[in-house]
């Protein structure tokens, strides 16, 4: 997720872009950012993580001018947003707060259809448009259209937050904690929901959350920021996770960094593990022969449509042949290739065999993972990370090369 | 049952009315007492009162609900305290001192009068209004100006919807208030109702005085009755 596929390098154009940003709120000493430069590239998410106060909000009230800056420039799209009118640019940026912000009066379609109704829409065009993106969220349309917000719960009142954010069909997204007032479970899935929506919406998104774990799930690249604004470090997950720039930054991401950065990577990207597969009615004598061959401790008996029932060990083959199915360890650990190495990693270490099957959407086996595979694959990470990571990264003004 | 409950102020009132209207036709009227208690003369009184009152709530609910507006906007904000202040003179005032006094400088009539109950009962109007906008959760306005909309569009489309439950609620006091306080308007030439109740103590004519009493009271709660049907249609849903 976090890292694009060697093939997609293209040139950055910057959406939005920082340069030099102070502000300071009257009454208080400290500015709220003080020299703040970033850019953020077209069809990317970038998050702005750190703890509360550090100025994470006040960045995005800056972009879209619900504040000014006291000095400094920022660019979107190519137009100094000095110079915009500010409701207009803020109907072309997409904005979603941690209180969601639904209008208690108004429907959830009539919620959904204010920036269209601002851009006179006609009624049906808005119903239409309401519609599909009450689908797009996952919020049956007919069920939910003429619903009042406060008979919604937060999850769904979250989707029809998101849902009026990408009316217009803007092409940036700002994202303030849009999921802190969610309880765990639903903030899962709805990050979940956002991650696959992107995939295909391909939004320029600058999403804010003092929450480390979600900053690493959702963003292409991250931005730790201390108080007054200061970016500590400004790259992907991978390198945040595994070359903190700072002993901020390290301190932020905290113990576990290496397990925080298993979630980047999939189970499809691991190096398939040796082992033998057969037929749960295979000839112990076949089995023996098989395991044998390919060096390993065990074998994988799977059933006729191709699921995985149990792992058999040779020892296990001498002493029970006559009652296969019970002598052996069930194998319960299944995973899919679009699962991450965290998930797989718990599933490994729940079951005596200590590895996982990979299945397709069958649930029949196409492979098998064992920890050593995990263990080169964070290697790898990290190696890799080591080569792109500069120390304290500040990204270049200009358009770059990924 | 609901029904019934929400019928119930104005059955009473009638039932008032009967009673009032059956005491008086027992009673042996003379002559002063017939100029004051007989249909037209009546009607006349209690349609100037009301006019009064209701000219009054108007004239209120228009001024005391934009000044309250302009006194929660950004810039303007500083100068609330200032004019709560000059409310607050205004309700704390006897409202008859400010009768005769503005009839003093002013001169008597139905203007004067409306001068003067304006004043009196502005300040609930102009606090609810206030508070009614500022307790509009400030994260509300955030997405409103977040997704575009200008502050007009917010104030119109978001604020004032969201506190129209608390301004109704002064507009519903000023209103009785208003009711209450336009029987001193007999003293500066204004009628209304006043009238039948001053004769009925200058005259010592206690079934006078006793109707035109009773009349203002079922006055005040048939309007405040309805002013409270207003203010539930007029909610917001999903509130």
């Amino acid at each position: 997720m976090a890292e694009r596929a060697p093939g997609a390098r293209r040139p950055r154009v910057p959406a939005i872009r920082l340069e030099g940003v102070t502000k300071a709120y009257t009454g208080r000493v400290e500015p709220a950012v003080r020299d703040l430069s970033f850019d953020v590239a077209e069809g990317e998410t970038a998050v702005l993580v750190g703890p509360s106060g550090c100025g994470k909000t006040t960045t995005l009230r800056l972009i879209n001018r619900l504040i000014t800056p006291d000095e400094g420039r920022i660019v979107v799209d190519g137009d100094d947003v000095s110079g915009a009118e500010p409701d207009a640019l803020r109907r072309r940026m997409g904005y979603v707060i941690q209180q969601i912000g639904l209008f208690p009066h108004m429907t959830v379609q009539e919620n959904v259809a204010t920036v269209p109704r601002m851009l006179g829409w006609s009624k049906a065009r808005r119903g239409e448009r309401t519609d599909e993106l009450l689908a797009t969220v996952g919020l049956e349309p007919s069920a939910f259209r003429d619903r009042f917000p406060r008979e919604l719960s937060g999850g769904q009142q979250q989707r029809v937050g998101v849902a009026r954010a990408l009316a217009a069909d803007p092409p940036i997204l700002l994202m303030d904690e849009p999921f802190g007032s969610v309880d765990p479970v639903v903030r899962e899935r709805l990050q979940d929901e956002l991650l696959s929506l992107q995939r295909r919406l391909r939004k320029t998104i600058l999403f804010v959350t003092h929450d480390i774990d979600e900053a690493v799930k959702m963003g292409d690249r991250i931005a730790v920021m201390d108080h007054g604004g200061r970016i500590e470090q400004y790259a992907t997950p991978a390198q945040v996770l595994s070359r903190p720039a700072s002993q901020f930054v390290s301190e932020f991401v905290g113990p576990g960094a290496t397990l925080k950065a298993l979630s980047l990577t999939r189970v499809g990207d691991l190096e398939p593990a040796e082992c033998p597969v057969l037929g749960l009615s295979s000839d112990p004598a076949a089995i023996r022969a098989a395991i044998r061959r390919a060096g390993t401790e065990d074998a994988l008996l799977v059933d006729d449509a191709g699921r995985p029932r149990c792992w058999v060990t040779v020892e296990e083959l001498e002493r029970r042949f006559d009652a296969l199915g019970e002598a052996a360890i069930a194998a319960e650990a299944t995973v899919r290739r679009s699962d991450d190495l965290r998930l797989a990693l718990e599933r490994m270490v729940s079951t005596r065999a200590g590895k996982a099957v990979v299945v397709d959407d069958a649930g029949a086996c196409i492979g098998v993972v064992e920890l050593a595979g995990v263990i080169a694959a964070v290697e790898s990470l990290r190696s890799h990370a080591s080569v792109t990571a500069r120390g304290r990264e500040v990204r270049p003004l200009s358009p770059v090369s990924d | 049952m609901a029904l019934l409950r929400r019928l119930a102020l104005p059955l009473i009132v009638s039932g008032v009315g009967l009673v009032l209207a059956v005491w008086v036709g027992t009673q042996e009227l003379d002559s002063i007492e017939q100029r004051q208690l007989n249909g037209a003369t009546l009607l006349e009184k209690i349609v100037e009162h009301l006019e009064l009152a209701a000219a009054a709530s108007v004239v209120v609910v228009v001024l005391a609900v934009s000044l309250g507006i302009v006194l929660t906007r950004p810039g303007t904000r500083r100068l609330a305290p200032a004019v709560i202040a000059v409310a607050n003179v205004g309700q704390a005032t006897p409202s008859i001192g400010f009768l005769v006094v503005g009839a003093i400088v002013a001169g008597i009539g139905f203007d004067r009068v409306l001068l003067a109950l304006v004043a009196y009962s502005a300040l609930p109007v102009l606090r609810n209004t206030m508070v009614g906008l500022q307790q509009v959760d400030r994260s509300l306005i955030e997405a409103a100006r977040g997704l575009g909309m200008s502050p007009t569009a917010t104030l119109l489309r978001v604020e004032l919807p969201l506190s129209v439950p608390v301004i109704l609620a002064g507009v519903r006091t000023a209103l009785v208030v208003n009711v209450g306080t336009a029987t001193l308007a007999t003293f500066v030439d204004g009628g209304g109702l006043g009238d039948t109740i001053n004769s009925g103590i200058r005259l010592g004519r206690d079934t006078v005085l006793v109707t035109g009493a009773v009349l203002t009271a079922m006055m005040a709660l048939l309007l405040d009755w309805v002013a409270r049907g207003a203010e539930d249609l007029l909610r917001p849903r999903g509130l």
